[in-house]
Formats: structure tokens, C-alpha cells, sequence
């Protein structure tokens, strides 16, 4: 027993001391965990451009989101971090810094006088940013819009047979009760699913109901930060997408991700998806989605209020002095003007208002000026500490609701006390 | 006097035999074990990451008095019976007429091991690509044969028979590998001596198979219902514990407890009282059945 | 005729277990933006391969996978069948032995999955495979001493006493008759293992880095925001699968040797 706990405490100790020794005096390396998705490809393509500049070397360790947290927690709680660069999701914006585990950038900012005026507001507010403090610069921006298909909108027997039955022309929808109108008949007439839907509980439905709800003109919270989830609005956000949800939308609605929505979308069985913006060159492509390349559009949520998200580059406070300042140094130069223009010349999704008015950008991208009424009108979910977990608390009362196991009025109520619950802790 | 000396005798040997698993279970496990006991009763969540004020049994009572855990707790509890049910009788049945035949076994062996070879995120990956609503093979099947298509994972009262479906499927072969090897061990002679008594196949089934089987076969339920009772990757790839509440099986909203509640204390309190939920199911089990002998 | 009925009823299994591995493999073998479509066979396309191969490395994750299940298996059977038979001869332990070593497999996960991070960091051993295979060996030492005990008690002890009637010890009886008899249960448990290991998902998930993953990680990373590339998926676990196919040919073997030596004398 004696020689065990010996053995243990020795190699404790030799870890510690090797632990302390992890960050090399010679030439940091930035490692980040990233989300595996497009934009993280077009940033790695411009990497050896860093490198030749600074002599920096980056590695992205790329995984799917539903992966991410779950990897970076460990290694934010430890005393050294491996990943000295982050890709942090809005919806962590309020839980990181809570948990003291980023740096706050301010000081950064001032002493490189890094212009952070060049950013759309929203992006910044999403990320939690306040004149005191920042913790993360936005990256790109996923907010949420309309595709819709302008073939079924234009096809003359079905405008015919619209006008017949609701008095008035088939058109891109103004407002919510439009939206859900069209979908259904779409669904009842025109052989296709009226709204692809992603009712899978969680980041799923909770993304696609905000939507709804700021269509209504609701609201989760109101400016002194009281929830004010449970009103009429968001009933009549509530009875609209679930509506929508069995009337409306693909068989199947309640177990769909956005995989599944974006499948049956580019398979051409459905007229219209509540989706990010940045979905429209995925299903507008004649070698993926021949069936509907050029048949597609992009609208901002009836009602002009989508849902808004986004990612910021953060750094972690569990890092060397080194690793900071690199770290620093890259997120100057991949958010800079200059290397703006190059991502979004390759499809990212801007977050600064003078690339989406860049003449080269819109000579390629032409629906980049609606893109940018929709980032910038955008509303978001809750930011705080348990976002994640309220995304989960709202989605299975949006599941009850929809599927009939609570009464619309109980589960709105569920919701909303569900939010201040996970407020007040 | 010979009598309690073989008695200490085989005491030591007994322990010389397990020594070597127990120290090295403990050396390795041991030290995570009691950290998750000791985070149980602390107040340590990814936020506050003190383990004191200690709780003692706070963590536990708050995790209990909520609904959802009961509901959580029920609905493994109907989960893993249905699962390890279908399995066992599937599994026996299988494992049966392998051993019966002689010709092409390693063939039926290879295939019958293919979905015990998926990882659980794999075969749950996998079925919702053949099980999706409106473009998968399942479907479109059925439609086919003129039938309508079924909503398999978005239905709540379906979720968890599909689910439970999808378990059946990729455990049935791991019960077929045990039960044929433990049928394949059994000695032929009580067999011969049937033969000539001129027993038939279903009283030799009856009176020989099932009872020397017993030891092996009582392992694999144990085994199995262990297993499903933690059931976590098939919920959170298909439905993520929808359509409302209809597959959150027990591990899972523990999951949900330290992960995204952030509250590692709560998480360790709900995973140990599904350990304690565990634990005296297996030994209630195991008395019945030694009763029974 | 009742070898008909017999093939036929196996038949049967075989293809209730069998037919959704054969769509995965025809899956794995069209492009991508086919995956879905009902047709049988579309088009022929080794792209969902080649991707993985290249782009994502997977070769890499295949031998890390490949090394992580052999070593902690190769580590965890002998101890869990010294355990296993001190369970079934010698009740060592007794009854709250046996089930506490039972109930650190009851144990979700999840529970474990930050401490044992804990200590391999400050052991350095995190992101590599050597913390892994210790963990999983750990990990899988319940489980097999449980089985094995169900076979060493399923094992008549006349041999045993006979063999120690004449003089040889505990260790002799065990090392010289009981092993060979029970070398079905020995593959099968190791083949278990193997399984356990080769599919485990979350401790991988934090125990290793982009180099040291495994083939779950690297599965579910194929589930990107922009889709899950089913295409690419099907093709890793065909993959995964084979050398498990190779697997259970060897203990084939074995199995067919215990039924020689199970006719006793």
C-alpha cells in the first residue's frame, strides 16, 4: 500500500512538472477546435498566406458541433489549455465568460487599435460584446431567412386555383399568417411539403420557432431582462408553427435536422425552409440540387425579423503570454478588410457591412444585399450562461406542443417559466 | 482440522486469482470513481468549480424531486425489458439453429456479427438514414407495397418502440455470439444418454440445454440489461429524447444535467442514483433466481 | 427436411440482420448527392472512399482504433480471467465483491469522463493512445470477468478436483484443463472486448486530439452543420466493420476446437 501511494504521488508530480513545461520557448502554434463547415475550409485555404507573414503556424483540429462543447469544456477547465484559439458559438457567449474562461479583449483592442467599428452591430451584441468588455470578435454569421422556390410561386395554375380560394395573389409572403397560409396550401395543392421544418428537439426547433416568435413581433426577454415569452405574440407565434408543423410541413417534421431539410429542399420536395442565409449557394447549385438550381430565392422572415447567430474567436485565459499575443495576432488578420474580402469571395458569410457592399463580392454573390438586410435585422435567442440548456428546455415544449401532448397555453407557459428559471440561477 | 485448512487454503488462492484485476481496477478506476462520488455531494458544477459547500444529499434530493428524472427512470426501466426480451428469445432462438447446423457456420457467424461491429452512433446514423419519413428506402418500401409511410422517430408514441426496434437489431447478434459459445462448451454426454432414453428435441431443449445453460444465459440478461439501461448514443443521435419527452431514457438526462446544465455535481448525482437503480435491480434479480434453484 | 427448416429459419436471420448493412454498403458506393435516392444502384463511385482516405485521414483513425482495441484487450484478459474464475470457484469476495466489480460497469459514462480526463492530463497522457487503451483495458475488466465467471461455472468441477486429487495446484488446474475448455468463452470474450472498445465513443471523444482520434470520432465529425455526409458515413463504417468480419472468422476456430475438447473423456 505504502510503495503504491508512493508511485502515484511521484508520477503526479513528474506529470505536473511536464505539464508546466507543455508551452515550447521557440515558436508557438496556434491550435483551434473548429467547426467542420465550409467556412473553416476557406479560412485553412488562406492559412499559409499567416504563415509566410508571421511566421505562425495554425492547426485546425476540425469536428461537428455537436462535438465541440463536449471537447472544449475539459480543455478550459484544465490548468493548460491545448486549443490557444477558440471558435466560439453565440450560444455559449453567455456561459465562457461567466465561467471565466476567456480573456476579456478590451485592452487588446485599445493598445492594436483594432477598428472594431467596421462590424455590423448585431454581430457584436450577439456575442455578448459591451462597451466594458469584449470577449469575442464575431467571425461569420449565420442568421436565419426564407428560401423559397419562385417556380411554384409563378406557376399559373396554382395562382389560379390561390386566387380562387383566398381572394388574393400567390406572392412571396409579408407576414407570418401569409407564410403559414401559403405553406399549407403548397402542401394540399402542389404536391410538395409546404415548409421543409427541422422539429428534432433542441438547436433544431428552437432555432426555427425564434423565427416565428420575432415574425409575430414577440419576444424572449424585453430590455430589462424580464421574459416576455408568454404573450399574445408568442401564442399566436406558438399556434402558427404548430400549424405549420402538421398542416404544412414534410411527414416526419418532428425528428428532422437540418439535414433532413436540406435534402428534401434540394430534392424539390418543398416549397419553402426557414434556414441560414448561407444556405441559398447550397441549394442553388446545379451540380448538388439540380432539381431546384435557379429556381430558389432568398426573402427575409415575413414580418422582417429572422433569427440572428454567429461565431466570434475567442482566447483562452489558461494559455501562455505567447499564445495569447499570437492568437491576437491572427484574429487581427482573418477578421481585417482585406482577408474579409477573400473568405466572402469564396462564399463565407461577412460580418462587416463593407464587404457585403464590396463591388466584387456583389458582382459574384448578387443576393449578398439581401443577406445583409438580414444580418442586420436580425433578433437572437437568449444569451446567457445556460443557452444550450434552455435551447433544450424550449424545444421539448415546442415538441409537446406540436405533437398534442400539452395544451398550446401550458407549453408557452412551460417555456417562458423555463427561461426565468434558467435566468434566476 | 484438513477441512479449515483447505477452506484458508483456498480463500488465499481465491484472492491470489483476483488480486491482480482488483488492484488494477482500483489504480485506474479508482481514483475517477470516488472523484465522481465526491462530486455527487459537492457543489462543484463548470461554473463554480469548488467542490465545497458540501451538499451530502442536496444533489441527489433536487435530482429526484424532479419529474423528469422519474419519467426518465420508468421509461428505461420499460426500455431495457423490452430490449434485453426481444434480444434474449431472438438471440436463443438464433443461436439454437446455429448450433444445430454444421455446414457454412462460419458464414452465418460473420454476417450475424456485422451490426455488433457498428458502433452505437454508427447503427443509430445509419437508421435514421434508412428510417427518414420522406426519402428513406423503409418508406419507400412500404409505399411500394402500397402501404403508407410511417412516421418512425417523430411520432411520440412510436419514438421509443422504434428505438428499441434499432436496439434489438444491433444487440440480437452480440446474445447469439455468447449463447453459441456457451452451447458449443456444453458437454454432449447428457445428450447421449437423452438419445437413448429416447427423449425428444423439445425435452432435451427443456430438461438439459436450458438448465445448463443457465449460468451463461443468466450473464447475458445481467449483461444486457446493464447495457441498455445506459442507453445514451441511440437517444441523442435519432431524437435527442423527442418528440417531447418520449425517448429520454435515464443516461441521457444525466447527460443533459453535466453538459449542458453545466452542473457536473447534479450529473454525478443522477448517474450514480442510476447506478443505484442498476444495482439493486441486478440483485433483486440475481435472489429470485437463486431462490428459484 | 429439417435441415431445410433449419437454413431456411437462418436464413431468415441472416437477412433481417444483414439487409441494412447491404444498403450501407451500396450507400457507401454511390456520390454523395445520391445517398437518398431509392433507386438500387445509381451510379457507381468510389468518391465517399477516397475522401475519407485523403482528405479525412482515415487511415490514420484506423490504426489507432485497431491499436487502442488489441492492446486493451490484450491487457484486460488476463486479469479479468483470474478475476472471473476466483468469482466461480472460489467466491472470492462474495457477493458484494463480485457486484461492486459489476457496478463500475453500471456506470454511465458520463460520470467518469471528467475526472479520468483529470488525471491523464496531469499524467500527460491525454491526447494520446497509451492513456486510451489503459482507460478502455480498465473499462472492459468488469465486463469480462462477468462472462468469463458464467463460463468457468458453466465448467464441471470434476476435472478440476481430479486433476487436484493428484497433486497439482490451483494454478495448474486452472492454467492446464480449465483454459483450454473454456477457450469459446476466452474468444468470445475477447472479441467483446474488442467491440467494446472499437465502438466506444466518449472517452475517445476527450481523451484524444486530431492525431490520436478513433474511428467514432472521426464518424461523427461526417455530421457537419451543412449535413451529415451519409455517403462518407456508410463508407467508414463499412470499414469499421471489416476487421471485425476478420475477427469472428478466428474465433470460428476456436469455438469448433471447444466443442472437441467439451466431449469430455
Amino acid at each position: 500500500m505504502l510503495k503504491l501511494s508512493s508511485v502515484l504521488a511521484a508520477a503526479s508530480l513528474l506529470g505536473l512538472a511536464a505539464t508546466s513545461s507543455i508551452s515550447h520557448a521557440d515558436g508557438v502554434t496556434l491550435r483551434a477546435l473548429m467547426e467542420d463547415v465550409p467556412e473553416t475550409h476557406i479560412i485553412e485555404g488562406l492559412l499559409p498566406d499567416f504563415e509566410k507573414e508571421t511566421g505562425i503556424k495554425v492547426e485546425f483540429e476540425k469536428v461537428g458541433y455537436g462535438d465541440m462543447h463536449d471537447k472544449l469544456v475539459p480543455q478550459l477547465t484544465a490548468p493548460q489549455s491545448e486549443y490557444n484559439l477558440l471558435e466560439v458559438d453565440f450560444l455559449w457567449a453567455g456561459e465562457f465568460p461567466k465561467a471565466g474562461w476567456l480573456t476579456d479583449l478590451s485592452p487588446l483592442i485599445a493598445d492594436s487599435k483594432f477598428d472594431t467599428s467596421g462590424f455590423i452591430p448585431s454581430t457584436f451584441t450577439l456575442l455578448g460584446g459591451t462597451p466594458t468588455s469584449t470577449f469575442l470578435i464575431p467571425m461569420y454569421n449565420y442568421s436565419m431567412g426564407l428560401i423559397y422556390r419562385t417556380d411554384l410561386l409563378e406557376d399559373q395554375k396554382l395562382r389560379d386555383a390561390y386566387k380562387a380560394q383566398f381572394g388574393k395573389d400567390l406572392a412571396v409572403p409579408a407576414t407570418l399568417d401569409d407564410y403559414v397560409q401559403i405553406s399549407k396550401f403548397m402542401k394540399a395543392n402542389a404536391g410538395v411539403a409546404g415548409a421543409a421544418m427541422q422539429g428534432q428537439r433542441g438547436d433544431p426547433n428552437s432555432m426555427e420557432f425564434s423565427n416565428y416568435l420575432f415574425s409575430a413581433g414577440g419576444s424572449y426577454v424585453n430590455d430589462k431582462g424580464e421574459v416576455t415569452l408568454n404573450s399574445p405574440e408568442g401564442a399566436k407565434a406558438l399556434a402558427l408553427y404548430s400549424d405549420n408543423i402538421n398542416n404544412g410541413a414534410q411527414q416526419g417534421a418532428l425528428s428532422a435536422t437540418l439535414d433532413d431539410t436540406l435534402r428534401l429542399m434540394c430534392s424539390g420536395e418543398a416549397f419553402s425552409m426557414v434556414t441560414y442565409w448561407w444556405m441559398l449557394p447550397q441549394i442553388d447549385n446545379a451540380e448538388k440540387c439540380a432539381k431546384v438550381a435557379g429556381k430558389v430565392k432568398l426573402a427575409t422572415m415575413p414580418g422582417g425579423s429572422g433569427e440572428s447567430g454567429g461565431w466570434g474567436w475567442g482566447i483562452p485565459k489558461n494559455t501562455t503570454p505567447e499564445e495569447q499575443a499570437a492568437a491576437w495576432k491572427f484574429i487581427q488578420w482573418v477578421q481585417s478588410p482585406e482577408i474579409a474580402v477573400k473568405r466572402a469571395l469564396q462564399g463565407h458569410a461577412p460580418v462587416q457591412a463593407a464587404v457585403y457592399e464590396n463591388a466584387d463580392v456583389l458582382a459574384k454573390y448578387p443576393y449578398y444585399k439581401d443577406a445583409m438586410a438580414i444580418v442586420a435585422g436580425g433578433k437572437s435567442f437568449p444569451i446567457f450562461t445556460y443557452s444550450a440548456q434552455y435551447e433544450d428546455v424550449l424545444g421539448t415544449q415546442l415538441q409537446n406542443a406540436a405533437g398534442g401532448q400539452a395544451k398550446p397555453e401550458d407549453a408557452l407557459k412551460a417555456a417562458a417559466d423555463g427561461l426565468s428559471d434558467l435566468m434566476k440561477k | 482440522m484438513n477441512w479449515l485448512r483447505r477452506q484458508e487454503r483456498e480463500w488465499r488462492v481465491g484472492w491470489a486469482f483476483a488480486l491482480p484485476g482488483f488492484s488494477a481496477l482500483a489504480i485506474v478506476m479508482g481514483f475517477p470513481l470516488v472523484y465522481a462520488l465526491v462530486m455527487s455531494i459537492s457543489s462543484q458544477t463548470l461554473l463554480h468549480p469548488q467542490l465545497l459547500p458540501l451538499k451530502g444529499v442536496g444533489n441527489f434530493i433536487t435530482v429526484m424531486s424532479e419529474s423528469g428524472f422519474w419519467g426518465a427512470t420508468w421509461l428505461t426501466v420499460i426500455y431495457s425489458v423490452i430490449t434485453v426480451a426481444g434480444e434474449f428469445v431472438l438471440g436463443l432462438g438464433i443461436a439454437l439453429m446455429l448450433n444445430r447446423t454444421v455446414k457454412m457456420k462460419p458464414i452465418y457467424f460473420a454476417l450475424l456479427t456485422i451490426p455488433m461491429a457498428m458502433s452505437p452512433v454508427s447503427v443509430a446514423l445509419i437508421w435514421r438514414m434508412l428510417l427518414q419519413p420522406n426519402l428513406g428506402i423503409v418508406n419507400h418500401v412500404i409505399e411500394s407495397l402500397g402501404g403508407a409511410p410511417v412516421d418512425w422517430l417523430g411520432n411520440a408514441s412510436l419514438a421509443l418502440w422504434t428505438m428499441a426496434g434499432i436496439d434489438i437489431w444491433q444487440q440480437v447478434s452480440f446474445v447469439v455470439l455468447i449463447l453459441a459459445a456457451g452451447l458449443a462448451s456444453l458437454p454432449r454426454d447428457p445428450y447421449e444418454a437423452a438419445e437413448v432414453d429416447g427423449a425428444t428435441a423439445w425435452q432435451q431443449f427443456w430438461n438439459i440445454t436450458l438448465p445448463m445453460l443457465r449460468p451463461v444465459a443468466m450473464i447475458t440478461v445481467v449483461i444486457q440489461l446493464i447495457n441498455e439501461f445506459r442507453t445514451y448514443d441511440l437517444p441523442y443521435v435519432l431524437t435527442r429524447g423527442g418528440p417531447g419527452t418520449s425517448t429520454e431514457v435515464l443516461s441521457f438526462f444525466a447527460y443533459r444535467r453535466a453538459f449542458l446544465g453545466l452542473s457536473l455535481n447534479e450529473g454525478a448525482a443522477a448517474s450514480f442514483a442510476l447506478l443505484l437503480i442498476v444495482l439493486s435491480m441486478t440483485v433483486v434479480f440475481f435472489a429470485l433466481l437463486e431462490r428459484k434453484r | 427436411m429439417r435441415h431445410f427448416g433449419l437454413h431456411a429459419g437462418l436464413w431468415l436471420a441472416v437477412a433481417f440482420i444483414i439487409l441494412p448493412p447491404l444498403w450501407v454498403l451500396r450507400t457507401s458506393l454511390v456520390p454523395e448527392n445520391m445517398a437518398y435516392s431509392t433507386e438500387i444502384f445509381p451510379a457507381f463511385s468510389l468518391e465517399n472512399y477516397q475522401s475519407l482516405f485523403g482528405q479525412k485521414r482515415f487511415g490514420t483513425f484506423y490504426l489507432n482504433s485497431i491499436i487502442v482495441a488489441v492492446g486493451s484487450v490484450i491487457i484486460a484478459l488476463p486479469f479479468a480471467a483470474a478475476m472471473g474464475y476466483a468469482f466461480a470457484r472460489f467466491q472470492t469476495g462474495g457477493r458484494f465483491g463480485r457486484f461492486l466489480v459489476l457496478s463500475l460497469q453500471m456506470l454511465p459514462p458520463v460520470a467518469l469522463v471528467l475526472p479520468a480526463f483529470a488525471i491523464l492530463r496531469s499524467m500527460e497522457l491525454t491526447q494520446s493512445l497509451t492513456g486510451l487503451t489503459i482507460v478502455y483495458a480498465a473499462l472492459n475488466i468488469p465486463f469480462l470477468a462477468w462472462i468469463l465467471m458464467g463460463f468457468f461455472e458453466g465448467i464441471p468441477v470434476d476435472l478440476e478436483w481430479a486433476a487436484m486429487t493428484d497433486g497439482t495446484t490451483a494454478w495448474g488446474a486452472f492454467w492446464r484443463i480449465v483454459l483450454p475448455v473454456s477457450l469459446p468463452g476466452l474468444a468470445a470474450a475477447g472479441v467483446l472486448g474488442f467491440i467494446l472498445s472499437w465502438n466506444e465513443f466518449l472517452f475517445a471523444l476527450v481523451l484524444t486530439g486530431s492525431k490520436t482520434a478513433t474511428i467514432p470520432v472521426a464518424l461523427a465529425s461526417l455530421q457537419t452543420s451543412n449535413g451529415i455526409q451519409i455517403g462518407k458515413v456508410s463508407a467508414g463504417v463499412v470499414l469499421a466493420i471489416l476487421p471485425l468480419i476478420v475477427a469472428s472468422r478466428f474465433i470460428q476456430r476456436f469455438i469448433v476446437q471447444g466443442l472437441t475438447f467439451g466431449s469430455v473423456k
